[in-house]
This record gives C-alpha cells, sequence and structure tokens, in this order.
C-alpha cells in the first residue's frame, strides 16, 4: 500500500535530479542538504574535477549548490550523488536565485515534457533549473526572476487544479505586458 | 471518578446536565494548517476542549540513539497549559502527562507508515489549552488530522472518543462534571477503516457487558467523528478548486 501525499518531505530516489547545498566540507566528500531529512553525500571522485583528497574546497565551498543526480540509495536511506555524468548538466549553479516549493508539485511545474517550465523561461527570458527535491535556481534579471518566482507560485497553489495551462498563458501575458510597459 | 456528589449528572427526563441524550457527542470542530512553522497543524474544539496541535518532520532523530535504523520514531508530547483547567496547573510534564505522550504516540504509530522513512523521527506538539474532559481522544483525533496535514503518509486516520458510566448508565463523550462524579471512564481510538483498536483505556469499574456496550458506542461516534476530520482535511482543496476549477 502506498500513498502519495500533497506535500511533505523529499525522499532522495535513484536517477532523480536535484538541487542541493553543500553544508560541509570533509578530506574527500562534500555534504549536501537536499531539503530531505536525510543529508546526501558527494565525492570527490563523482566530479568532473581533477581534485586531491584534502583540498576540494577550491571547487565548492560550504554554501554553494549544485544541480546533482542520485547515484544510490541503500535501505536506510543513506544516499550518494554526482556530477560525473555528461549531457545531463549535472554542474555547480553559479549565481542566480534560489526558491523552494513541495517536491510532490515539481512534475506540474515542469509539465508535460517540460511545457509548463518552458513557457515561463520563453516569457521571463530566465534560466531555470528545477530539482526533483523542489529546490528551483531562476537565474535572469531581478524583475524576470521575480515574474518566474510569482508564476511558480501560482503553480505550487493551483497544482491540483485543471486548466492551469490556460490560466498561466493568461497570466504571462498580462505580466509581461506590464513590464513592457515600464521598460518604455 | 466516583467522588461522592449530590449533584444530578442526569435529569428526570433522560438528559445529561448539558441536555445531551445518551449517544448525543458535544459539538466537534477541527481547522487545519493554523500554524505557518509547522509542517502540519490542526486545532481541535471538542465540546469546552481547545487544543492545538504541531507536526513537523520527518526529520532526523536526535538524540541519536533514539534512532531506529528500520523505522521512524513519533515522538508525541501531550502538555497542558497552566490555565487550561480551573485551578492552575503546575506548568511542566507530570506523570498524566508523560503517560498520555506514551500513549498518544503508540496510537499514532498503529497508523503512520514508519517503515518509510527509517532513522528520522516525527515530532508531534500537543498543546491543550482548555481541558474540558477527554481530552486525550481529542488529542489524538486532531493529531492524525495535523499527520495528514504535513503530508506524513499513513494507512488510516485515528479517531476517538470516550464513553462512560453515569448514575449506573452507559453514556458517550463524558462531560467535566460526568467525569469527575461519573462511575467510569473510558477513552478508546480506532483506525477509522477497519475498527482496530490503538488505544483503549479504563478509570472506574464496569462489567463485561457494560463495557461490550461502551464500545459499541464508540465505534459508532468514531464514524461520525471521522466525517469531521476527512472534512476538515478536503476543506481547503476543495475551496481552491472552485476557484480554478473549469
Amino acid at each position: 500500500m502506498d500513498v502519495v501525499p500533497f506535500h511533505g518531505s523529499y525522499f532522495p530516489r535513484r536517477n532523480d535530479k536535484v538541487i542541493g547545498k553543500v553544508i560541509e566540507v570533509g578530506p574527500s566528500m562534500w555534504t549536501i542538504d537536499i531539503r530531505s531529512p536525510y543529508l546526501t553525500m558527494l565525492h570527490m571522485n563523482d566530479t568532473p574535477w581533477k581534485t586531491y583528497s584534502g583540498e576540494i574546497k577550491k571547487y565548492l565551498n560550504a554554501g554553494d549548490y549544485v544541480y546533482a543526480k542520485v547515484m544510490n540509495v541503500n535501505e536506510v536511506k543513506e544516499s550518494w550523488v554526482t556530477l560525473k555524468e555528461p549531457g545531463q548538466g549535472l554542474r555547480k549553479l553559479e549565481g542566480g536565485h534560489i526558491m523552494y516549493v513541495p517536491s510532490p508539485k515539481v512534475p506540474r511545474i515542469i509539465g508535460k515534457t517540460g511545457s509548463m517550465v518552458n513557457m515561463i523561461k520563453d516569457a521571463t527570458s530566465t534560466r531555470i533549473v528545477i530539482g526533483q527535491n523542489g529546490v528551483i535556481w531562476i537565474d535572469g534579471t531581478p524583475e524576470d526572476v521575480l515574474i518566474a518566482d510569482e508564476a511558480i507560485r501560482m503553480i505550487e497553489r493551483e497544482a491540483h487544479t485543471t486548466g492551469l495551462t490556460d490560466r498561466m498563458v493568461e497570466f504571462l501575458k498580462k505580466v509581461k505586458g506590464e513590464t513592457d510597459g515600464n521598460a518604455q | 471518578m466516583g467522588t461522592p456528589s449530590n449533584i444530578k449528572l442526569i435529569d428526570e427526563n433522560g438528559l445529561r446536565l448539558d441536555g445531551r441524550g445518551d449517544e448525543e457527542l458535544r459539538p466537534i470542530k477541527i481547522t487545519t494548517d493554523v500554524l505557518e512553522r509547522a509542517d502540519g497543524s490542526a486545532f481541535i474544539e471538542w465540546g469546552g476542549n481547545k487544543i492545538l496541535v504541531a507536526v513537523y518532520g520527518p526529520r532526523e532523530a536526535y538524540p541519536k540513539h533514539t534512532q531506529d535504523i528500520e523505522k521512524a520514531v513519533i515522538k508525541a508530547r501531550y502538555n497542558m497549559a497552566a490555565f487550561s483547567v480551573d485551578e492552575r496547573k503546575r506548568p511542566g510534564p507530570d506523570r498524566r502527562s508523560v503517560e498520555i505522550s506514551k500513549v498518544i504516540s503508540e496510537a499514532l504509530s498503529a497508523a503512520v507508515m514508519l517503515e518509510q522513512f527509517p532513522r528520522t523521527q516525527i515530532d508531534v506538539f500537543i498543546e491543550v489549552i482548555q481541558a474540558d474532559a477527554g481530552t486525550r481522544i481529542a488529542s489524538l483525533t486532531a493529531a492524525s488530522v495535523a499527520l495528514a496535514n504535513a503530508g506524513v503518509p499513513m494507512k488510516d486516520l485515528v479517531v476517538g472518543c470516550t464513553a462512560g458510566k453515569v448514575e449506573g448508565r452507559i453514556v458517550l463523550d463524558l462531560s467535566k462534571e460526568e467525569d469527575n462524579f461519573g462511575n467510569a471512564d473510558l477513552p478508546m481510538a480506532v483506525l477509522s477503516k477497519n475498527d482496530e483498536v490503538v488505544l483503549i483505556q479504563m478509570d472506574g469499574e464496569l462489567t463485561k457487558e457494560e463495557l461490550n456496550k461502551g464500545m459499541e458506542m464508540i465505534l459508532k461516534a468514531t464514524k461520525r467523528i471521522n466525517e469531521i476530520q476527512r472534512k476538515a482535511l478536503s476543506e481547503k482543496y476543495a475551496v481552491s478548486a472552485t476557484e480554478g476549477g473549469e
């Protein structure tokens, strides 16, 4: 038996791509907070950089954000993430803004094959990365980031309703009109 | 319990002090999402009881020796405010509240899918703001709503009710006077769907027949209380669905 809650914390699953914050740097591993009851680990050998034990701080320090993929989760929910899979956009996230949503709302924000998030990206000309754990990274001008933030909050509020895509089109059209007006 | 008194608890028409019949509940109202910072919360008003429940977690269990490598642990804390009763209660945990915290933790553990989050704890803080008999089952009823509100996966909602013996009659949902001056008090909690008993305690004396009758009355009442729980949980979604529905 299983239950799918409307909200609640994130639990790492293998192959999920998540955004995490480095909270501790060890000799050969980073400890990463992925907004889950469990912390996760990133080993220096699972990064694209040539690192040596004891000096991994040069590449990632406490407070940095990474877009990483969950490599493995064991029975007691210990997990390890990797940055070393080419072509999947895994990387250290530099600059940008971080926002949080409940992880069960993530599929709705992404939309069918990314339709919803692409719409927001196009309309606001921002770069957006969404982690399965509900952490979202947005990069762009402060005005655009605020609009994207508001659009995502709207999805979060109305995730369980129908006809959301249409309302999003309307919303983006409206706020975009406003920003254009201000720009003059 | 059983304190001799000359208060007439049931009048000549068979009505109780507050005008209720034998199987009548006090009014119950549950609201969810009352606390901003908690992962889930609920507020229950059950007769004169006012109880606030906050749920945090699942989160990493601390201190570390309390962790269970196979499942989550539920840490419920039942606490009565100093001003919750007529005579000021000395604040802090006492023998009674430690016991209630324990039985509530155990009852909730029967419903929550603990195996899904090993090594974590789920905190359930129960603050009794105003007490009026039956706080443990009211707390439990609200706590399971708060857990569901927090998005903690559960097999079922826990729903409780009391029965008791007042002037020789078995009645449902004792009031404060009936609790203090009646003959027996029987709080019980079940899982709403299959009536699995997760908490039963008894204070006073009941015969086997009286106990069975009391349990039967409680089981019937829990169906009604469960409706209130479900309504409390679905309410906020219903509102936004009509706002944004087709």
